[in-house]
């Protein structure tokens, strides 16, 4: 009798006549149940409960006979729920050695009573007592059936689905760092203030961390985690800084507070580039550092990019000779950021103005700075073979060799020598078909609002946004 | 003409309308032939006929304006020595205006440069050269005569080709748009000049100039350009216009005379300081005499050497006026000022009157100023 209250939901089979079974019983599990409402006895004789008269939930009254059937006894219905569960999420010993079962995307056994409260169920029924106070105020709550609750089932199993898996919290794409799984390019937030001092406007990247480990002779291998930071305001002020610990999380708050202690001051050329070109070392290491105009970008190894975000540099480029190591190249940059020279110690040194055209204001001639200290020399004090290639002279004398430029996809080809493997001559012939595309695409914009040529009135489907809008209702629409 | 009927009549059987263009004109449908001089070698396939179509956009309308250059040639006096020294003064020369900061299409890093001084000064001597072209003024010419000269008429020549004109064009080499030799066989068998749109639209063709569009541009329709002004955006509009049209073109005096207007009414003659416009604003107004708001605008700002320059433009430009009679001797500006304001401005406009009277007491509150700082600092006056 107990049995059948436990696995059958008891409001299901309530109808408005006497329900009736016929059981037979195996074991510890029910085999077949039988409803019939014609034939039987009382479901709860003892413990007088009276079922209310209700409308039949699982059959018309009408239905002469109700079969429940499971046959024969399977691992289901002989395991306890635990080793069931085992089943599922187990993962073999060979599987765990490749590492399945870890990471997102793991099973967790769930929890089916969750969301389950005693006294609620797929009927809506008030039980003083059970999920209601037997006196309300002055009067006994009556036992009362409440409409049904059509989102109950679905809300069970929104709460079950959200079990079972590990799921890791979504992080914004710009906060990924440059691969999402490692902590290269993720940032880390600002140092830790020493005392009153605050770091403000702050913020710190990790530019490499790794697990570094060597021997000891009392504990065998010792592992650290090894930490590459740079911090900065984003106004020039920045410093970088190398920290190892045992802890990843103290590795990492200790390489940003070391960065924190040992800032520079860099000079930036109109709050966006360097003050000029410069050749750096660090290693066998070289950097090849060019200033670029605004809006260029940065390009350069990742590392020395998110530095120069941190630092507040947003043109440049950099090309670097010899290995790629990250604490050298990182070295050898901020090496040639500090030994810049401004304009004034050029003019100084050169006994000669500095002056600034640009392309964009007709080459006039701005003086950026004049010798005050040294004597300005003339074109009969220069010697014949002194450099005065601005260039060439802060770079030290050292030229950069240019990568061979690739094609770029975006902007319109320009027909360049050497550039396309097919042959100038048959570039040019099949450019030129194309060469005022992107002209005739802005102008058709500004003239139609739309990517539309002159054949799209007397052929709409020439047209390629046609059968989105009314060629001819255009002031319609618009209205 | 005679070599362009001879060419004419030797092509005709050979006009292949095979490899005929279509061309948007605003106009009626027309063949145009592109002719070669005689002593140029040219090939005989090079004559193509042209299928030329009314254009898309010919019923889009340029702002119109009635003050443009229709009556009297305003060039003559616009050459003038005398007046382009006026122009020029008072538009000034602000390097950091004229040399800022302009779009281009590719960016390149500023070149930075060791100098000595001489060479900096061949460099700022250049700046300045470079400065005068940038700030040179665009023409300002009567407009155009409409009317056009007939050549020849010839009744065997009626109807030879249904519903189409013919144009021919000499194409030859090194002559300059104005003096090209353009002439249309009318469907009636007359040979005519082309008049200024069809010049205009086959210089186009054979001389396409960079920038320029074959049709009306919104820009300088009524619905756009009250909006652009709005934001003014007057130096761009101005630019556009000298882009767009030759000088003596109706539709370039109609949208300059607009633009001008546009600015007067909100006193914004800054804006156009230091740029090549200025000058013919200045003529604009001194011409069909709307001072009033130019000199209220300068006298209230105490500018007094302003507003007398203006007025001795004024002189020049209109002799026969009172003022140029009354006007003898320039030297003092107050008195030049105050002349013409008692001449030209007494029925017009009080607030040119007061602007007057608050440009003296200003004037005199400086001059105190002054004074105070002499004493203050121990020198006598």
């Amino acid at each position: 009798m107990y049995l059948i209250t436990r696995f059958l939901p008891l409001p299901r089979l309530i109808s408005s006549q006497t329900l009736v079974l016929s059981f037979t019983r195996e074991g510890a599990s029910c085999r077949q149940l039988h409803c019939q409402p014609s034939q039987g006895r009382n479901l709860f004789p003892q413990s007088g409960l009276i079922c209310p008269p209700l409308r039949p939930l699982l059959a018309p009254t009408s239905h002469p006979q109700i079969s429940i059937t499971r046959h024969g006894t399977n691992f289901f219905n002989k395991l306890p729920a635990q080793k069931l569960w085992k089943g599922v999420i187990s993962v073999s010993k060979h599987g765990a050695q490749k590492g399945r079962g870890r990471g997102a995307g793991r099973k967790l056994a769930k929890d089916l009573n969750r969301g389950q409260v005693i006294g609620v169920g797929a009927v809506n029924m008030v039980w003083p007592g059970l999920n209601a106070p037997i006196i309300r105020g002055q009067e006994v709550v009556q036992q009362q059936m409440l409409g049904p609750d059509p989102d109950r089932h679905r809300k069970l199993l929104e709460i079950r689905d959200k079990m079972g898996r590990v799921r890791f919290r979504k992080v914004n794409p710009l906060e990924r760092g440059w691969t999402g799984t490692k902590m290269g390019g993720k940032k880390i937030g600002p140092p830790d203030p020493v005392g009153n001092d605050t770091f403000e406007g702050f913020e710190s990247v990790v530019l490499e961390y790794k697990v570094v480990s060597h021997m000891r002779g009392d504990g065998g291998k010792f592992r650290r985690v090894s930490v590459l930071s740079v911090t900065g305001d984003g106004m020039g002020l920045a410093g970088f800084a190398l920290a190892r610990a045992p802890a990843p999380n103290t590795a990492l708050s200790m390489s940003k507070n070391r960065a924190g202690q040992r800032l520079i001051k860099i000079p930036l050329y109109n709050n966006h580039t360097i003050l000029h070109d410069f050749h750096s070392q660090s290693g066998i290491t070289e950097v090849f550092v060019r200033k670029m105009p605004e809006g260029h970008g940065l390009v350069c190894h990742r590392a020395l990019k998110a530095a120069c975000e941190i630092i507040g540099i947003k043109d440049l480029h950099v090309y670097i000779k010899g290995p790629k190591n990250v604490r050298e190249v990182v070295k050898a940059f901020f090496l040639g950021l500090m030994k810049q020279k401004s304009y004034q110690q050029l003019a100084e040194e050169k006994g000669l103005h500095v002056v600034e055209l640009r392309k964009e204001q007709f080459n006039y001639p701005k003086v950026l700075a004049s010798p005050v200290h040294a004597p300005l020399r003339t074109l009969s004090d220069i010697p014949p073979n002194e450099n005065l290639d601005f260039s060439t002279y802060v770079m030290g004398d050292r030229v950069m060799l240019k990568p061979v430029e690739e094609p770029s996809s975006i902007l319109p080809l320009l027909p360049k020598k050497g550039r396309q493997p097919e042959g100038r001559e048959t570039f040019l012939r099949k450019y030129k078909e194309r060469r005022n595309f992107r002209r005739a695409l802005i102008d058709l914009i500004t003239e139609y609002g739309d990517e539309r040529s002159f054949l799209a009135k007397q052929y709409p489907e020439a047209w390629k946004n046609y059968g989105r809008r009314n060629w001819n209702n255009d002031s319609d629409d618009d209205e | 003409m005679a070599l362009l009927e001879r060419t004419f009549f030797s092509l005709t059987s050979k006009l292949n309308f095979k490899g005929m263009r279509h061309i948007l004109i605003p106009d009626t449908p027309t063949i145009v032939i592109p002719v070669r001089g005689a002593k140029q070698k040219y090939h005989p396939d090079s004559f193509i006929g042209f299928r030329v179509e009314p254009r898309e956009n010919h019923n889009r309308q340029y702002v119109s304006h009635p003050l443009i250059y229709k009556d009297a040639d305003p060039a003559p006096r616009f050459m003038d020595a005398r007046v382009r020294a006026i122009l020029k003064d008072l538009t000034g020369c602000d390097h950091s205006k004229v040399f800022r900061h302009r779009a281009l299409l590719s960016i390149s890093a500023p070149e930075i440069v060791f100098f000595t001084d001489e060479q900096l000064k061949i460099a700022q001597n250049d700046a300045k050269i470079k400065a005068d072209k940038l700030l040179s003024m665009p023409p300002v010419v009567k407009v155009r005569a409409e009317e056009v000269q007939d050549i020849s008429f010839d009744p065997a020549l009626q109807g030879i080709m249904p519903n189409f004109k013919i144009v021919f064009t000499d194409i030859s080499l090194g002559i300059p748009d104005n003096k090209r030799i353009i002439v249309v066989r009318e469907n009636s068998g007359k040979l005519r000049h082309a008049n200024g749109a069809e010049r205009q639209r086959m210089n186009e063709i054979y001389n396409p100039r960079k920038g320029r569009k074959h049709y009306v541009s919104e820009l300088f329709t009524a619905k756009c350009l009250p909006d652009v002004l709005a934001r003014g955006q007057y130096e761009f509009v101005l630019d556009r216009a000298c882009l767009q049209f030759e000088p003596d073109e109706p539709e370039y005096q109609s949208v300059v005379a607009y633009v001008y207007e546009a600015l007067d009414k909100k006193q914004h003659y800054d804006s156009l300081l230091s740029t090549r416009h200025y000058g013919p604003m200045l003529f604009f107004l001194v011409w069909h005499k709307c001072l009033n708001n130019f000199l209220e605008h300068h006298l209230m700002a105490g500018r007094l050497d302003v507003a007398s320059q203006v007025v001795k433009l004024y002189c020049l430009l209109h002799q026969k006026s009172d003022v140029a009679k009354a006007m003898t001797d320039f030297r003092d500006p107050m008195h030049v000022v105050q002349t013409f304001v008692s001449l030209e401005c007494m029925d017009t406009s009080a607030r040119v009157q007061l602007a007057l009277k608050q440009c003296k007491e200003l004037l005199r509150s400086q001059q105190q100023v002054e004074q105070n700082v002499a004493a203050a600092l121990g020198q006598s006056s």
